[in-house]
């Protein structure tokens, strides 16, 4: 796969590399030609997967972090890609946070995940869970006699090892759904899909086997049982951990698994329904005739059953760069002028359903314009906010049966991911 | 421990942290010891410091930190406490991370070695495998270690150990090496046989001999049938790597049933492994490949792309002889591709993206999508890497019922803030005007909205489509005549202005006031900087010339009279003496050659690279895909030898592996060339006035040239013959033909007697050189007079062989790659030589019969290989040592790169005397000879 792995803080100065395979002759020509082609690069021309001299470079940013890969064959691109993104995922779960600073504090773990994680250029363990048997970390002080030959490695249950114990038992479902909503500047909506995913907090004792049931039109169908009207909702895609045991859903469309311990993603899907936006927005712009003003009328309306209530709505509407002197009114919530993003944030703590407001907003512009000025109608209005207990799709939770005791609170919750509204 | 933050400067940076610990031995830039003494060791031993801040890493340091590093290592050897050993090493790890050289503590860290600490072992194995490769004598020091390690009744250092002592790459351990990995195969535990399975395939690096001439390989595939899943999916990658010349390791029906009934058990790396391996087993029967597709479909729910495009990449291998059913695959693999396009991340998006465009690019599968098209409209915040493809895409698959909404769609691309996601929009729209003919009318329209938008880049990117969009369409030219003289004023770059030139001098009679546009730009001439403007602006004005001559006459002659000043600029010099000499020479044949009616284009070449998408449909799922070519066009043979893969006699097996692949390439780039060239015959009197057309083809054309028949030649052969006798100049063609041609021919003759001294002025050089053209036969000729001189064929060197004493090589001397290469890097270039080449076109057999013929005069072949059309050998010879033979002799390296089109290049190193090295030289083309032109 890769030949060498290399972590870069952001000027493309290696911070830690690991060059498995001893192919790469020179580390810090890769490092140089990185700088050449992505950070000194021009933003159109950058790609995340390029070749030089027959050294194909992979790369991903965290934080103020790049992650590369480089290799000298014809690799696997997406799974080069995909172990970058995993590889995000087990140094956050731990430092917490990943970042340069975090790296640069535990070098010496950073090295032994690396090495746990991938041999000769291939990829080994990567379940944290896992790892944690192999990698004793400062934090844990271990005297010589606590290391256990570790089992979970070569289990077939590969990503849970046995013998974890838990005071409490408890597990947590969230459904978290995004929608993707793309409409054009004359209101019609152009695309609309949701993207929904199950998360799960698990806090399980032993090996608990785990079914979860949910109104899934096809399970309904397949069981011959009746269903209420549109109780039942079709999933277009579905992806699950690997922790779900795919014939068994392929079979009756239940899912079964035993899951790994802490947090996990067990489910993804996708829908391509038709759907309208929750809160729309209609925005006004009134430049004057004296061009010196600029005025805004925005007006949001949720158009969700009126007793529910979406929180933290953010309502962000590009300004020209070089505007001054904003001032802001409105009935509900607050506005801010971000200069840096050249938008203005209208937050609203609490929108309730089947009502509309309006902010209306008032910028001084310079008598002398900047050169992009009219690039910001270009850029979409976003809304972001997130409504409990409502699901965009409609998809409930039946039941999640855990055989093994314990009891788990389900908590489904949306969120309205991001959607873009052209504005002319 | 906790471990305090760093500085957040840079941490090779000179600022001093804060409050650096004084008590504290040593690191601090502070008040440090004299360094190094000896004196310092002993002064501290073992005593117990007084409780100071956590030590710090990542610090500045000083000359002599090394040393100082060095003592403390010495000191808490002796001393009880595990974290302050710990805390030691870990020092020299934070210096080896800096980058800063500690090789030197190789002897104290591995007295360290003996540690049981865990924490500790792991460190200094790092530092080991860092530095064995410069301290190879010491790691033989801890091999002991390690090999003791590997027999650790715990499994984890057991894998550790072994691991480590595999990854140390020294050449001198391989029988230490073999002994570890056998017993770490044989061991009970998965972790320690999964490491010694990667270690084979470190072995077979370090010597490939070892690992073939063994068992191993034959553990190796019984393993792949371990209960662990880590053990199989390594077992799989050694295996396939080992035999990555034969194209990847062979699957037989069992392997292949027992892994898919195991699939489920793998991790995400293991199944996307598998899955990419599976492509090597063909099915029996249809039966068995439906079998297979039911067992893996349900692997398209899996979390992890690289498993999902892994699925995808089996499935169209295993469809791609069956249209029908590769049409039903692509179906149910729609779902899973889309939801991998709008949920992953941008960079996993793209690699999906990639692999959609080109599952479209076979005609019959676009139905797929036709559909979806919604998906693959941009959003705001995406890369621009991501609008790109996305773009592409909806230009595949666009249909005369979607393409309404699609070209809205890319209308608002057109603002985009991305000048370059402009550009390549507006491209894409005259690519869909091209595509479907019924969207022309509102193409055309969009096209008009974008000049009116009057951003210079985006007006520049319209008229170069607009002239692309008239060459198919040209009727359409009523449409657009209006905006001509806007589009003269908006455009900003030489590209923009060039398609503006090619509408006003192929449309110009439409046109009112034409020849007063072209007026300002020819009184501007001099100023104009580029090139390739002012040989449009020529041809332009030509070609307006016999469309509108009383109006053109004057700025024609003026026009010309400058640009045969110009010196600038060869093309447009040796352009501008063409025009005029054809002009003197016969003004209606000019016309027929300048001014012809010209065909509509249906179709642009750049389009049609079917065959380069044939092929990677069998590189799916690798970066051949994301790069559009072929692996040979990027993986570099030259560093595959370095890797130690073309080695010895395999070396010859691969290489001609590879070859049949490059000469493919090559036979489609030559066969492209007689199809331009027939192409160029059917257009041929417009030939010379279009050149300038397709700056991109050029190129091709002139060497097209070469072999067609008397079209441009002949009146090539005219103008070297005006030249000559130029009093004729006058007369030609005057008050012949019809009375409107007539009426050009007449403006001719007296514009010509304007600048006729010009011509005749011409620097003597070009003209002797044109003059002789037209005496020549013309290969020569044509690429004199085009300026294009290619440089003629060089002298053959006079034979050597029979006055010259020649070399004595010995019969096969002792020599292997790694010993090669370390030679070949050491020795600066004594020779270096090209000569033309004279491949036969069948280049199948050329590595073989080079190696062969070289092989007869004792000149070894160490590696060879193909790369593109470029074949590239590495030989090696030595001269017989002293009479008996006893004695070694001189050794010569050689590096010779063969191409069709550019020659045979030797490059000699040796470290023998200049007059061995010119023996030698001779020897060599001797051996070369039948492979070298006249």
């Amino acid at each position: 796969m890769a030949s060498a792995l290399f972590i870069l803080d952001m000027k493309g100065k290696t911070i830690i590399s690991r060059n498995y395979r001893g192919d790469i002759s020179s580390m810090s020509s890769v490092t140089d030609r990185f700088q050449q082609n992505v950070i000194e690069q021009e933003d159109a021309l950058v790609k995340p997967i390029f070749h030089e001299d027959g050294v194909t470079f992979c790369w991903i940013t965290y934080n103020n972090l790049y992650l590369l890969g480089v290799t000298q064959r014809n690799s696997n691109a997406m799974m080069i890609m995909t172990f970058l993104y995993k590889l995000t995922e087990v140094f956050r779960d731990y430092f917490k946070e990943l970042e340069e600073e975090s790296i640069r504090d535990n070098f010496v773990i950073t090295y032994e995940l690396l090495d746990e994680m991938v041999d000769n250029g291939y990829p080994q363990a990567t379940e944290v869970k896992v790892l944690r048997e192999y990698i004793k970390n400062e934090a844990h002080q271990l005297s010589v006699d606590a290391i256990k030959p570790p089992t979970a490695i070569t289990n077939a249950v590969s990503w849970r090892s046995e013998g974890i114990k838990h005071k409490k038992n408890e597990i947590f479902l969230d459904v978290v759904e995004k929608l993707n909503l793309l409409v054009s500047s004359n209101g019609t909506v152009l695309r609309s899909e949701i993207l929904g995913c199950l998360k799960m907090k698990s806090f399980l004792s032993g090996m608990p086997e785990l079914k979860l049931g949910l109104n899934d039109k096809l399970l309904f169908e397949a069981t011959g049982r009746p269903m209420a009207r549109g109780k039942a909702v079709e999933m277009e895609d579905v992806k699950f951990h690997q922790c779900v045991r795919l014939a068994r859903f392929e079979n009756d469309r239940t899912i079964s698994f035993i899951p790994p311990d802490g947090e996990f993603e067990l489910m993804s899907y996708r829908l391509n329904t038709h759907v309208k936006a929750l809160i729309w927005i209609e925005a006004v712009v009134d430049a004057g005739r004296s061009k010196s003003r600029l005025e805004y009328m925005i007006k949001a309306k949720s158009q969700f059953k009126s007793r529910s209530v979406a929180n933290n709505v953010e309502i962000h509407v590009p300004v020209p760069s070089d505007v001054d002197s904003p001032s802001f009114k409105t009935s509900i919530g607050s506005v801010r002028y971000l200069p840096q993003e050249d938008v203005m944030v209208w937050s609203i703590k609490q929108f309730q359903g089947q009502k509309d407001f309006i902010m209306k907003a008032n910028f001084g512009l310079p008598s002398i314009s900047a050169d992009n000025r009219e690039s910001y109608t270009k850029r979409p209005i976003t809304v972001k906010f997130e409504i409990p207990y409502f699901t965009v799709s409609g998809i409930t939770v039946r039941y999640l049966k855990i055989i093994e005791k314990s009891g788990y609170q389900a908590l489904p919750w949306v969120s309205n991911g991001d959607y873009q509204l052209r504005m002319s | 421990m906790s471990i305090p933050p760093p500085p957040r400067t840079n941490p090779v940076g000179p600022p001093p942290p804060p409050g650096a610990p004084s008590g504290h031995p040593s690191i601090g830039p502070t008040p440090a010891p004299p360094p190094g003494g000896p004196g310092g060791a002993t002064s501290l031993p073992g005593a117990s410091r007084p409780p100071g801040p956590p030590p710090q890493f990542f610090v500045d340091h000083k000359k002599g930190e090394v040393n100082e590093l060095r003592q403390l290592l010495r000191q808490v050897q002796l001393d009880k406490d595990q974290q302050k050993k710990r805390d030691a090493i870990k020092k020299v790890i934070a210096y080896m991370t800096l980058g800063i050289d500690v090789s030197k503590l190789f002897s104290e860290m591995i007295m360290a070695t003996s540690t049981t600490d865990l924490v500790q072992k792991k460190m200094i194995y790092l530092y080991l495998a860092n530095y064995a490769e410069s301290n190879s004598e010491l790691a033989i020091l801890a091999v002991n270690t390690l090999q003791k390690d590997c027999r650790d009744e715990d499994p984890t250092i057991r894998g550790l150990a072994l691991r480590s002592l595999c990854s140390l790459r020294l050449t001198n351990m391989v029988e230490y090496l073999e002994a570890a990995i056998r017993r770490g195969l044989n061991d009970h535990n998965g972790y320690v046989r999964k490491t010694a399975v990667v270690g084979c395939l470190k072995l077979y690096h370090i010597s490939p001999e070892v690992v073939k001439d063994s068992d191993l390989l034959s553990i190796l595939y019984k393993l792949t049938a371990d209960g662990d899943p880590q053990v199989v999916t390594n077992a799989l990658c050694a295996l396939n790597e080992m035999h990555t010349e034969e194209g990847g390791m062979a699957f037989d029906r069992n392997l292949m049933i027992h892994l898919l009934n195991r699939i489920r058990y793998f991790s995400e790396w293991g199944q996307s492994i598998i899955l990419n391996l599976l492509t090597h087993y063909p099915p029996a029967d249809d039966n068995e490949r439906f079998d297979i597709m039911n067992i893996l479909e349900e692997r398209l729910k899996h979390a992890s792309a690289a498993v999902v495009l892994g699925v995808t990449k089996c499935f169209v291998c295993l469809t791609e002889s069956h249209p029908e059913l590769h049409y039903q695959v692509l179906l149910r693999l729609k779902d899973p591709l889309l939801t991998l396009v709008s949920t992953s991340c941008f960079e996993l998006s793209y690699t999906v993206l990639v692999h959609i465009l080109l599952l479209l690019s076979k005609v019959d599968s676009l139905g797929v999508m036709e559909h979806d098209y919604k998906h693959f409209f941009c959003r705001y915040n995406e890369p621009s890497y991501i609008k790109t493809v996305k773009l592409d895409i909806l230009k595949t698959l666009a249909t005369p019922a979607n393409v309404g909404e699609i070209l809205t769609e890319l209308s608002e691309y057109v603002s985009d803030v991305d000048s370059d996601i402009a550009k390549k929009t507006i491209q894409a729209v005259g690519a869909l005007a091209l595509k479907i003919p019924e969207a022309v009318d509102t193409i055309v329209e969009q096209l008009l909205g974008f000049l009116s938008l009057d951003i210079d880049y985006v007006s520049t990117a319209t008229v170069v489509v607009m002239k692309d969009l008239l060459r198919k369409y040209q009727q359409q030219f009523s449409r657009v005549v209006g905006v001509m003289e806007k589009c003269l004023k908006v455009v900003a770059d030489p590209e923009g202005l060039c398609a503006v030139l090619w509408m006003l001098g192929e449309f110009g009679e439409s046109i009112d006031d034409s020849p007063y546009l072209l007026e300002p730009l020819v009184e501007r001439f001099g100023e104009e900087e580029s090139a390739s403007v002012k040989t449009e602006l020529l041809t332009a004005a030509m070609k307006l010339f016999f469309k509108r001559p009383p109006e053109m006459q004057k700025i024609l002659g003026s026009l010309l009279s400058k640009a045969v000043q110009e010196t600038s600029s060869p093309d447009v010099h040796d352009r501008a003496l063409l025009y005029y000499r054809l002009v003197s020479y016969n003004v209606l044949e000019a016309q027929r050659i300048i001014n012809c009616a010209k065909q509509p284009v249906e179709g642009f070449q750049e389009n049609v690279d079917k065959d380069v998408k044939e092929k990677l449909f069998g590189e799916f799922n690798s970066l051949s895909v994301l790069y559009g070519q072929t692996y040979h066009k990027f993986v570099n043979t030259k560093n595959i030898f370095a890797a130690g893969r073309y080695q010895g006699s395999e070396s010859r097996g691969a290489s001609t592996d590879a070859l049949p692949e490059a000469l493919d390439t090559t036979q489609t780039d030559l066969n492209g060339l007689p199809a331009a060239a027939a192409a160029a015959a059917d257009e041929e009197p417009n030939l010379l006035g279009d050149t300038a057309d397709q700056p991109s083809t050029s190129l091709l054309m002139d060497h097209t040239h070469v072999p067609l028949p008397d079209g441009p030649a002949a009146a090539l052969g005219g103008v070297g013959v005006g030249v000559g006798d130029g009093g004729d100049l006058l007369g030609l063609g005057g008050g012949e033909g019809e009375e409107q041609r007539a009426a050009p021919t007449t403006v001719a003759d007296s514009l010509l007697g304007d600048i006729e001294h010009e011509a005749t002025s011409v620097p003597p050089a070009a003209a002797s050189s044109a003059g002789s053209a037209g005496s020549q036969p013309h290969p020569g000729a044509l690429d004199l007079a085009f300026g294009l001189t290619t440089s003629p064929p060089p002298a053959p060197s006079p034979s050597t062989s029979s006055t010259t004493p020649s070399i004595a090589l010995a019969s096969r001397p002792a020599m292997d790659a790694p010993q090669f290469e370390r030679r070949w890097t050491a020795l600066s270039v004594r020779h270096t030589e090209s000569r033309s080449a004279a491949l036969p076109t069948d280049t199948h057999s050329v590595l073989a019969a080079v190696e062969q013929s070289c092989e007869q005069r004792r000149i070894y072949c160490m590696a060879s290989g193909a790369a593109g059309s470029q074949l590239k050998f590495f030989f090696y010879a030595m001269e017989e040592g002293g009479p008996g033979g006893g004695g070694v002799g001189v050794y010569f390296f050689v590096e010779c790169v063969m191409e069709a089109g550019s020659g045979v290049k030797v490059t000699v190193k040796s470290e023998g005397g200049a007059d061995k090295v010119a023996l030698f030289v001779a020897e060599l083309w001797r051996a070369l000879q039948q492979f070298i032109g006249a």
